[in-house]
């Protein structure tokens, strides 16, 4: 494991893991710690400020907003991560199907790609929302479909960068398998960029469900999301500015912590800077 | 004596600190007259390119220099600061270095890169320099150096030109410099022979007109023989010994010099011609009328690769394909195993037409064709054993039981004379030699009709190659296979090869008994090709004075 330790060494990297860890934590087992549920209203503390039983305040129903940002953190990143994991070996898949066969197989898969491409992404999320509906699932499927043309791109190029070495051509004149090939071949030699892309691309996601959200096309309420808290916050921002504040917190914090895991990926595998270490 | 015009002692050279420093330079000794050449031979790895680059302080910031003394014309180098230093480097003290294409901007223009360095040697000679014509001296340099219409040279832009053809523009910056110290580390390792030819000549002229002392790095014995006064052979960070070349190579006294230079004469003298093998069964494949052409990519026009060629691969044979870069000589091997689809004529494998054969189709002729690569770095998926890599073949070649197939990899690796330890690493783990082997062992593997050997052991260094090359005919002989043989260097042509085509510009032009080719050869082109062998170790002007000149006109300074 020379590479972990590598990892190890890397100090942007290992604060940024670390804030992701807490994040993780945080959001899963945090909602079981706060004595209230997020849809537990108390009238009697409506946009009450932050306080020692309410450290990020409650909102106009009186619900626990610390308890709706763990949850609704929860939701976000379940969400964020499951798009990009979708998006990520699906595009993978159809970059390394494009980059090794080249030919119409590449013409074809990598017009679709551009096509996706042309469309700005909040745009294309939005389209695929309102025809399709607001489900989880539709919210996860559109994200993935804006990050597909990414992933699939990064992985055809590096595809590309390695389908003439010398270890590609003799394992095809071993008369393998094209599938085979792409596989135990070309996969665990391109997993890298792959992988940075895949944590920088999941800071972006939850920006775009948070975006989604916001303007009330992603997870619908009464369902707590980083979006929707925000949305509800802002209506009554010169009340009770902390609902916003505290959840536009929550999602710069797991954004910074994602970030610096991006980078200190990024260093990990960017030779120039091996070579220095 | 007069002083020397360099003279280095104990020049120390590290990287990385604490528990992780490493010493690649142990105390390096050597020391250089005006108007002399020095070589210095040595591996990859031996840390010759790390002793020029330290003269030069080009390492990078992370390498520690340390040294007794490190003289050049009586100045102590080290006490200099940056910008006093940068005062030489570039003015007196000048580098040619391996890729004449990286050694230029490609942005700029030939002429701007002679304006650059005229411009700073006038202002590091003081004073205010007169408006030269920069350019007027720039076509007068590029033409002394043997650069076709220079007048239209100095216009162009570097990628413009080829390698050769900057190679000679590198020298004449260099001339225009006059500086008192060349450093030439492998300036002709990536030219072709013919080319190579031209450039030693040349170099040995400008040197003896500027009587200029100069560090020649090489890893090729026969180029310092040639070329240098005095060779100094590096291993691991030491100097060996150091000796006129002529006495080196008579009366070596390091057993490692010894070893090289056994290496050399035993690649530079003929194998005992075995007939033609094969001549009168059934020729494995028949190439008839072959050519290939690449399609214009942007704006890069049709490149007709492979032009009509028509050639016979006889069972048990090793054939010869010789030529310089661009040849088609790579272009016709991947042909054959059909990683290319010919565009015109038809290729016969064992009778059955493969010329067009879908990659479906081709899967089962696949493993009976196989190839060893150029590099063996790029051979090995590097995030797999190797033994994993042979494991693969072997399934590839239709054995399951896991049991056997680690027998058999433990045969194969023991038939390449590599250990079983040799399994359990990675690539990047691996010397280039032994990477060598083991991709040989995984072509085996295979059990092939037919290996292409691409160029196998250009990259290997001089003391492992001779194996690598034995270990070849040794399992051709055994398995009775046929092999092509791809390659730029005549010698080792010679050393394998029953019969040689040579390539030019895509197209057959000799094809003959290995003895035939050498003997009389047909072409003018296969005629130019074999004189380069003359300074080669067994060639005729071996140790003769040198390239381009007689003995009596060296200005010696001793």
């Amino acid at each position: 494991m020379t590479s972990f330790r590598r990892f190890m060494q890397n100090r942007t990297g290992m604060v940024g893991l670390l804030i992701v860890l807490i994040v993780a934590l945080a959001v899963l087992i945090g909602p079981a710690l706060i004595p209230y549920g997020p849809e537990d209203m108390d009238f009697m503390a409506i946009l009450a400020p932050p306080s020692l039983a309410h450290p990020f305040g409650t909102d106009s129903f009186g619900r626990d907003v610390l308890s709706r940002v763990l949850l609704g953190g929860r939701v976000s990143l379940t969400i964020s991560f499951a798009a990009i994991l979708v998006a990520a070996v699906l595009g993978s898949w159809i970059g390394i199907l494009s980059g090794y066969h080249l030919g119409w197989t590449d013409g074809v898969l990598m017009r679709i790609m551009d096509l996706l491409f042309a469309f700005p992404s909040f745009i294309l999320a939005m389209l695929l929302m309102v025809l399709f509906g607001f489900s989880s699932v539709n919210i996860i499927a559109a994200i993935a479909l804006v990050y597909l043309p990414i992933f699939a791109r990064i992985a055809r190029n590096t595809t590309l960068l390695i389908r003439e070495e010398p270890f590609i051509q003799a394992s095809r004149l071993m008369g393998r398998r094209p599938s085979a090939i792409m596989l135990t071949e070309i996969l665990p030699n391109i997993s890298a960029p792959i992988l940075v892309q895949a944590s920088v691309g999941l800071a972006f996601a939850i920006i775009l469900e948070a975006g989604l959200s916001f303007i009330g096309l992603g997870v619908q309420p009464p369902t707590p999301s980083l979006g929707g808290i925000m949305s509800d916050g802002r209506e009554y921002f010169s009340r009770a500015p902390w609902v916003l504040t505290m959840s536009g917190m929550a999602i710069s914090v797991a954004l910074l912590g994602i970030n610096l895991l991006g980078d200190g990926l990024r260093d990990l595998t960017d030779p120039k800077l091996r070579e220095r270490a | 004596m007069s002083v020397p015009l360099l003279d280095i002692k104990g020049l120390r050279v590290g990287f990385g600190r604490g528990a992780y420093r490493k010493e690649v330079l142990h105390g390096v000794d050597l020391h250089l007259q005006r108007g002399e050449t020095l070589g210095i031979i040595g591996e990859s790895g031996s840390g010759k390119t790390m002793t020029g680059m330290a003269l030069l302080r080009l390492l990078p910031d992370t390498a520690q220099v340390a040294q007794e003394a490190m003289l050049f014309d009586g100045t102590p180098l080290h006490d200099l600061d940056e910008t006093a230093f940068g005062a030489l480097r570039g003015v007196r003290m000048a580098m040619i270095f391996q890729d004449p294409v990286g050694s230029f901007n490609p942005a700029k223009r030939i002429g701007w890169h002679f304006r650059q360095v005229m411009k700073r040697a006038e202002t590091a000679a003081g004073g205010v320099q007169p408006t030269g014509d920069y350019r007027a001296r720039a076509v007068a340099l590029m033409q002394e150096v043997g650069i076709r219409r220079a007048e239209d040279s100095v216009d162009l832009y570097p990628h413009q030109l080829s390698g050769g053809m900057l190679q000679r523009a590198l020298i004449a910056l260099v001339l225009a410099l006059e500086p008192d110290l060349i450093v030439a580390d492998e300036p002709t390792t990536n030219l072709d022979k013919v080319v190579e030819h031209q450039i030693l000549t040349l170099f040995k002229q400008i040197q003896r007109r500027l009587n200029a002392g100069m560090i020649f790095v090489t890893h090729d014995m026969a180029v310092a023989a040639s070329l240098c006064d005095r060779i100094a052979v590096m291993r691991e960070g030491e100097v060996l010994e150091v000796a006129e070349a002529q006495r080196l190579f008579d009366d070596p006294q390091h057993d490692y010099t010894k070893l090289l230079i056994a290496t050399a004469r035993k690649l530079a003298s003929p194998a005992a011609p075995r007939g033609e093998p094969g001549r009168d069964k059934p020729p494995l494949m028949q190439i008839r009328n072959l050519s290939l052409v690449f399609p214009p990519s942007g704006p890069r026009p049709a490149f007709r690769a492979l032009d009509d060629i028509t050639l016979d691969i006889r069972q048990g044979e090793v054939i010869g394909l010789v030529g310089e870069s661009g040849s088609g000589k790579t272009t016709l091997g991947r042909a054959l195993l059909r990683l290319y689809r010919p565009s015109g004529g038809t290729l016969l494998f064992r009778g059955e037409d493969i010329t067009r054969a879908s990659d479906r189709a081709l899967r089962p002729v696949r493993r009976e064709l196989q190839m060893v690569f150029q590099d063996p770095g790029g051979s090995f998926n590097p995030r797999k054993l190797m033994k994993d890599s042979l494991a693969e073949a072997l399934r590839a070649a239709g054995v399951t039981s896991s049991r056997e197939i680690a027998a058999r990899t433990a045969a194969l690796l023991e038939r390449v004379q590599l250990a079983p330890e040799h399994g359990e690493r990675y690539p990047h783990e691996l010397s280039g030699g032994q990477l060598q082997r083991v991709a040989i062992a995984r072509a085996v593997a295979l059990d092939p009709a037919l290996i292409v050997a691409d160029e196998a052991v250009s990259k290997l260094d001089v003391s492992v190659r001779a194996g690598v090359l034995d270990l070849f005919r040794d399992i051709q002989r055994e398995k009775q296979l046929s092999m092509v043989f791809i390659t730029h260097d005549l010698e080792v042509a010679r050393y394998m090869c029953d019969r040689i085509a040579v390539l030019y510009h895509g197209r057959l032009l000799e094809l003959g008994p290995t003895e035939r080719v050498f003997d009389s050869p047909s072409s003018d082109y296969t005629r130019t090709l074999l004189e380069t062998l003359d300074y080669s170790l067994g060639g005729r002007n071996f140790g003769q004075a040198g390239y381009g000149g007689t003995g009596t006109e060296r200005a010696h300074a001793d």
